[in-house]
């Protein structure tokens, strides 16, 4: 092969490929492999902060720690295990464990974080060959941590590192991602998902943070209240860059703004909202066919709402709304989603609505 | 390690009958001496906890869910020298060539039923006989694309035929992932015993599958067929896909539009070319086999017919591992390749001739009966270990259906040490290479070393209690 050639060749196979197509099953099933991890990793955190708050508080108000115990119920939408969980006659202490347990372990609670990476093996193990061998192996070991025999007891000896441990299996996880894969389609969606997901859950934890703070706002002392405001930011994952930003100022609607609109914090709503859109449009330019439209659309005015509209409104009434508008702008970009890549509704062959 | 070890009248793959280790076995055998029992247990559980993690597991069908299931794996690595190895890879280069003339003859001009050489009721009276393949061409005429052939040794240490899988043979992401596990947890063993690799075979599926590609199509699609997760071998379609770098597919993502094959893809629809499909030719098709399938893909098969899409294995293949027509295989490498057979069937009667049928009826105490059509050790009769019950319900099936039927002397195969109960015991073991038909005939060295771990067992099926070892061909130079 004579010299010209050869460079010829290496150009040809350098220049443009046609983007792989990617099989609508597999996206969905990234799809939901990237929440479930996303929402086990936040769920443990806000059990993590919930019971340091309580070791820690000291003498606390007991109606007030009881409703900090349950706050991950509500979070998670099993509001109807109150009665079951948090019985009268049980201390804060005690609720608290049996929640922790109920949102850990039991098979039942569909949202427990067992369920949670159930569900996220089980798509994991049907996309094995489309996604990075070091991320199966990761999630399949982290499943089975979680799953073995002996969990149970490590759970009782110590929630705390049993909580931090998923945590920090998601960190893992989202580091494999980012670091095994190809960053192409799969990634594209497993991304998107991830901020989809935590915009969800973001939200969710700060408008209940925001209620029961409001309802007990009278009753409770200064450094209570400081230290329950410095929980929902630590619940969010954001305390250390919130402190050096407001120098350790702990005002709701600051935080509150924070936890929206700081655009360079990768917790913050702006910054999800603005990732995800980043991934649609990607997703969007190697599909070449105009698909997903609804998706950009959805995310990207809920994205210019988040630009336009830097501060927070101030009173929790209003806070709670907008926190709401921003879960409805997300859900309905997650819906377009499926519709739109996953289910094929308007290809041929595919599902007709 | 070995002080109780018994040798039990048979076959030791790794000892003489005076109890000394074979030459090729010496360095194996002196490691393990060395190494101890607590050093080998830590290993073995190890070993355990790579699978696991690695999710390396099949499904058992007990309850709604299945359990997932860890294939039982022995360390002491069985190992075939290369002498040995060129006799079984010969012969099995002329099976697998002899069974895909024998599949295009039988789809096309019949000339070994012309000829009276296999009965053509016993071809038309095979459940896997494909009337809709009669005059159908296929990609270059290549019906069987991988094989997996069970191999067992006799007593004076012969390799046997015990039968060909020609349809969807599974195993072979066991022995790559069993390999992958040995080389970790023995690092050193490899390193002073010249082992064959085998590392190579997804590369080389790979490129049969691309020999099967319609030639238009000059970067063909090549897709993996999977019942889905649920299928008890799921693992193995996901790590073939895997391995070679291709979409893994289910029934519902494919769909057949104006004559050819698309899967759903998030960017529309994209033509496929060829599918290695790990769903029997029941499934494949509901609108020209089993209508209430919901694995397969509808019209698929008119697609195939019109060579718009390549099927590997063919459709139809059944016939040609269907244990009726298995005692005929030598018959067809003399008839087809004008050879003699190397490697040898175990003796079979056939129960739908009269003469068979009667000794095997005036004999079931000393044979083996087996289903002419199912897999996975399923309808057997151990006719030695039953009871006289059972073999009296045994018997009035034969006679009820004898095409159904056919059965074999209780062939003593070859035991090897295994781990068992906390020490090594001789377990008996099969062998099961894997041959691909491509551009040119590759046998993978080695191959799935199955071995029954109950004692006494005779059955090696993972689906009854069976475990896997490491299968290790030694270069020519490193017999010692």
């Amino acid at each position: 092969m004579t010299s010209s050639s050869g460079a010829k060749e290496t150009f040809k196979s350098a220049g443009f490929r046609a983007p792989r197509a990617m099989l609508a099953r597999v996206a969905d099933a990234s799809y939901w492999m990237s929440r479930y991890i996303e929402r086990a990793e936040h769920i443990a955190r806000v059990l993590l902060v919930s019971s340091d708050v309580l070791i820690g508080a000291g003498d606390m108000d007991e109606h007030f720690a009881r409703e900090t115990a349950c706050d991950v119920l509500r979070i998670t939408l099993r509001d109807h295990m109150f009665a079951e969980l948090a019985p009268p006659e049980r201390t804060p202490g005690q609720i608290m464990s049996a929640v922790a347990h109920y949102m850990t372990l039991d098979a039942d609670n569909p949202n427990s974080l067992i369920n949670c990476l159930s569900k996220a093996r089980e798509n994991a193990r049907s996309i094995r060959e489309s996604i990075s061998a070091e991320m199966w192996e990761h999630l399949n070991t982290f499943y089975w941590s979680l799953k073995a025999e002996d969990a149970i007891t490590r759970f009782n000896d110590s929630p705390q590192e049993f909580l931090r441990a998923v945590i920090s299996g998601s960190l893992l996880m989202q580091g494999l991602v980012d670091q095994t894969m190809d960053h192409g389609q799969v990634w594209l969606f497993v991304q998107l998902s991830k901020y989809l997901e935590r915009v969800d859950m973001t939200c969710r934890i700060l408008s209940a943070k925001i209620r029961t703070l409001t309802r007990f706002d009278s009753t409770l002392d200064a450094s209570l209240l400081v230290i329950q405001w410095m929980a929902v930011l630590r619940a969010c994952c954001c305390i250390e860059a919130y402190r050096r930003v407001n120098l350790g100022d702990l005002e709701p609607s600051r935080i509150a703004g924070f936890i929206v609109f700081e655009p360079t914090f990768p917790r913050s709503v702006h910054f999800c909202v603005s990732h995800a859109l980043e991934s649609v449009e990607r997703i969007r330019t190697l599909l070449i066919a105009d698909t997903g439209r609804e998706v950009q659309r959805n995310l990207g005015r809920l994205f210019a709402d988040l630009q336009y509209n830097q501060t927070a409104p101030s009173s929790s009434e209003e806070l709670l709304t907008f926190l709401e508008e921003i879960r409805v702008a997300n859900a309905l970009a997650a819906t377009a989603m499926q519709e739109q890549w996953f289910l094929h509704t308007n290809d041929r062959g595919g599902k007709t609505v | 390690m070995f002080e109780q070890y018994q040798i039990n009248g048979l076959f030791d793959e790794m000892f003489e009958e005076t109890g000394k280790p074979r030459p090729h076995y010496s360095s194996v055998y002196k490691r393990l001496v060395d190494m101890g029992m607590p050093a080998f247990d830590q290993r073995r559980r190890m070993a355990d906890l790579c699978f696991r993690n690695q999710g390396v597991t099949f499904t058992v069908y007990k309850d709604a869910l299945g359990v997932e299931k860890i294939f039982p794996f022995d360390l002491i690595p069985r190992i075939i020298p290369a002498r040995e190895w060129d006799i079984i890879e010969r012969g099995l280069v002329q099976r697998i060539t002899a069974l895909n003339l024998f599949c295009s003859d039988i789809y096309h001009k019949q000339a070994i039923l012309k000829e009276k050489i296999i009965d053509s009721g016993l071809i038309y009276g095979a459940k896997m006989f494909r009337r809709e393949m009669m005059g159908i061409n296929i990609p270059r005429d290549i019906y069987i694309t991988i094989c997996g052939t069970d191999l067992i040794r006799d007593k004076t240490g012969d390799y046997l035929v015990l039968e060909d899988n020609c349809r969807t043979p599974s195993g072979v992401s066991y022995v790559l992932e069993n390999r992958a596990v040995m080389k970790r947890v023995f690092p050193a063993l490899f390193q002073e015993t010249h082992v064959r690799t085998i590392e190579d075979y997804p590369h080389n599926l790979l490129r049969c599958l691309k020999n099967l590609a319609p030639v238009e199509a000059d970067n063909p699609c090549i897709v993996v067929l999977t019942p889905g997760v649920f299928n008890s071998a799921y693992f193995e379609h996901s790590f073939l896909a895997r391995q070679m770098g291709v979409e893994l597919v289910e029934g519902r993502d494919l769909l057949v539009d104006n004559n050819y094959v698309y899967m759903r893809t998030t960017a529309g629809m994209r033509r496929v070319d060829v599918i290695y499909r790990r769903i029997d030719d029941d499934f494949i098709d509901p609108l020209c086999f089993r209508p209430d399938s919901l694995l397969g893909v509808a019209g698929l098969m008119n697609v195939y017919r019109l060579g718009h899409v390549a099927l590997a294995n063919a459709v139809g293949t059944g016939v040609a591992d269907d244990k009726a027509i298995y005692p005929f295989v030598p018959d067809m490498i003399r008839f087809y390749l004008k050879e003699e057979p190397i490697l040898n069937n175990v003796r079979t009667y056939i129960c739908a001739r009269p003469d068979d049928c009667q000794f095997v009826l005036e004999h079931l105490n000393e044979l083996v009966v087996k289903t002419t059509n199912e897999a996975g050790g399923y309808g057997m009769l151990m006719g030695h270990q039953a009871t006289e019950q059972e073999r009296n319900e045994f018997a009035e099936k034969i006679r009820n259906d004898p095409r159904n039927f056919i059965a074999q002397p209780v062939v003593e195969f070859s035991q090897h040490p295994s781990f068992a109960n906390s020490d090594f015991a001789g377990r008996r073991v099969d062998l099961r290479p894997y041959i691909l038909y491509g551009p040119k005939v590759i046998v993978m060295p080695g191959g799935l070393t199955r071995v029954a771990l109950k004692e006494g067992s005779l059955v090696v099926n993972s689906s009854q209690g069976g475990g896997s070892k490491d299968t290790w061909v030694l270069e020519s130079e490193s017999e010692a």
